[in-house]
């Protein structure tokens, strides 16, 4: 049963990752196939369009899933000691930042690379563990952002350093093409470090809900800095952003009724108005995360939606779970 | 009365479908569409046995589809059930033996049936070890002994 080549590819096209990884082995030919350039980048525009892909960081033996591999959801395992910490991605590329380095990682290859971040500034007499070890706080309290610019295609790494009194002393950039950092104009406010941002569209996007509420994105092209409006609904809420099927959605976490509840708005363009997508009650209030003198610290953010419809949401404390369809 | 297609396997014989069922291959329909189907489709490389079950999936896959947008309206809260149903049909159409699963793949990829290429692709190859892939494929290994325990270590995590 002889294949050529081109029908090969086709083939491979629908396979999961463990098989496409795993498949390496069977040949030289295969393996020029399933490491070739074209090969990872048409998987990565057909699972873009098809597919959700959740990225379970962790080592496998360590970490417990409550779902399981199926058509829906494709598990990658991250091992080493960069597994457990916050990450960020964009189109199915993660950037991990470590002490001293910054790594973007993109699992469909394999291929690493390594960016030098320098020394990190001296831990902040301010910073705060208890509060901190809820949120995604990078190695040096550096508040950062990685995403595609999308006139020149180049994937690029933004990070915002604090002095000693939280305000922003440095601003720099990085094209993954060039691999150098070049400073960057300061955004027009205070940010905090606490939470993650998503990139969408060539912009990056990030929150801020202390003491400020603000939504900040950065143009990833032109380097310019604009504030977004929040919908007035999540207004005193604790507010996350994500990329929800190339949209920018923002996640607003309270408490009603007894209830965490949480809801989920979408732009589909820049400067639309927002439209509520999802609301959903999440577990009563006796849960144990609970501390209601400080409701601000909880949070979730939507991860994908997958085919089926399902909302995966990410949790404080690393979960990833399944969420009913939309009721909203 | 609905439009027929003949089709017609690489041993000779004539199998008429309606034009829904034959529109389920993008290959057939681009044809349809520049209407060069009179006088029956000839697929020199598709035998009869494979063209039979080729039909019936695609027969299957149409009935399915105007099934499910006839019920759109009382879809449970999962909107999964029906597809349950397809989907233990689709398991059972390819509990075939390798050489038909095989000629199915390639017919799939010939007619361009995405669905179908995707199913029969995933039999084939899904939770196979390397061995047995060795085996469906006829391929000869030509790592060493030394290489292929290097790559095999380099993606570890897949054999786990």
């Amino acid at each position: 049963m002889y294949l050529v080549p081109d029908l090969l590819e086709e083939i491979f096209l629908g396979l999961p990752l463990r098989s496409v990884v795993k498949f390496r082995t069977v040949s030289k030919q295969w393996r020029s196939i399933l490491e070739s350039l074209r090969f990872a980048e048409r998987r990565r525009m057909m699972n873009a369009q098809t597919k959700t892909k959740i990225m379970a960081a962790g080592d496998r033996s360590r970490t417990q899933t409550c779902f399981k591999e199926d058509e829906e959801v494709e598990i990658v395992y991250l091992q080493c000691d960069v597994a457990s910490r916050p990450s960020l991605s964009c189109d199915g590329l993660v950037c991990i930042p470590v002490p001293g380095w910054v790594n973007v990682f993109n699992p469909s290859t394999e291929e690493l690379l390594r960016f030098s971040s320098g020394r990190d500034p001296p831990i902040p007499r301010y910073a705060n563990n208890y509060v901190d070890c809820v949120f995604d706080v990078f190695p040096g309290y550096w508040r950062m952002g990685f995403g595609r610019d999308n006139v020149s295609g180049s994937y690029k790494i933004v990070r915002m350093g604090f002095n000693h009194h939280w305000e922003i002393h440095r601003c720099e950039i990085l094209d993954v093409n060039i691999g150098r950092w070049q400073k960057l104009s300061p955004p027009p406010y205070e940010i905090g470090y606490r939470r993650k941002s998503t990139c969408v569209n060539g912009s990056i996007y990030w929150v801020e809900v202390l003491p400020d509420q603000k939504l900040l994105a950065l143009d990833l092209h032109a380097q310019e800095w604009r504030d977004v409006g929040l919908p007035l609904e999540a207004l005193g809420k604790s507010f996350q952003v994500a990329n929800l099927e190339n949209r920018l959605a923002l996640a607003a976490t309270y408490i009603e009724n007894d209830h965490w509840n949480v809801k989920i708005w979408s732009v589909e363009a820049p400067e639309e108005t927002w439209s509520m997508i999802y609301s959903i009650r999440l577990f009563p209030l006796d849960h144990p995360y609970d501390d209601p003198s400080s409701p601000l610290w909880y949070w979730t953010r939507p991860v994908a939606v997958s085919k089926k419809g399902n909302l995966f949401v990410q949790r404080q404390l690393q979960e990833v779970v399944q969420m009913l369809p939309r009721d909203g | 009365m609905s439009k027929k297609i003949i089709f017609e396997s690489s041993e000779g014989e004539s199998f008429e479908v309606d034009e829904a069922v034959a529109l389920e291959c993008q290959t057939i329909k681009n044809m349809i569409e520049d209407d060069c189907t009179d006088g029956g489709i000839p697929l020199a490389n598709v035998n009869s046995a494979t063209l039979t079950k080729v039909i019936d999936y695609c027969k299957k896959h149409v009935e399915a589809a105007a099934a499910a947008e006839a019920n759109a309206g009382d879809k449970d809260i999962y909107g999964a059930n029906k597809d349950i149903e397809l989907k233990t049909w689709d398991e059972e159409f390819v509990k075939v033996d390798q050489p038909l699963l095989f000629d199915l793949m390639l017919a799939a990829n010939f007619l361009i049936i995405p669905g179908l290429l995707d199913l029969t692709c995933k039999t084939m190859m899904r939770g196979k070890t390397v061995l047995q892939i060795r085996e469906i494929f006829h391929i000869k290994k030509d790592y060493t002994d030394a290489e292929e325990a290097e790559v095999r270590k380099e993606n570890a995590w897949a054999f786990e």
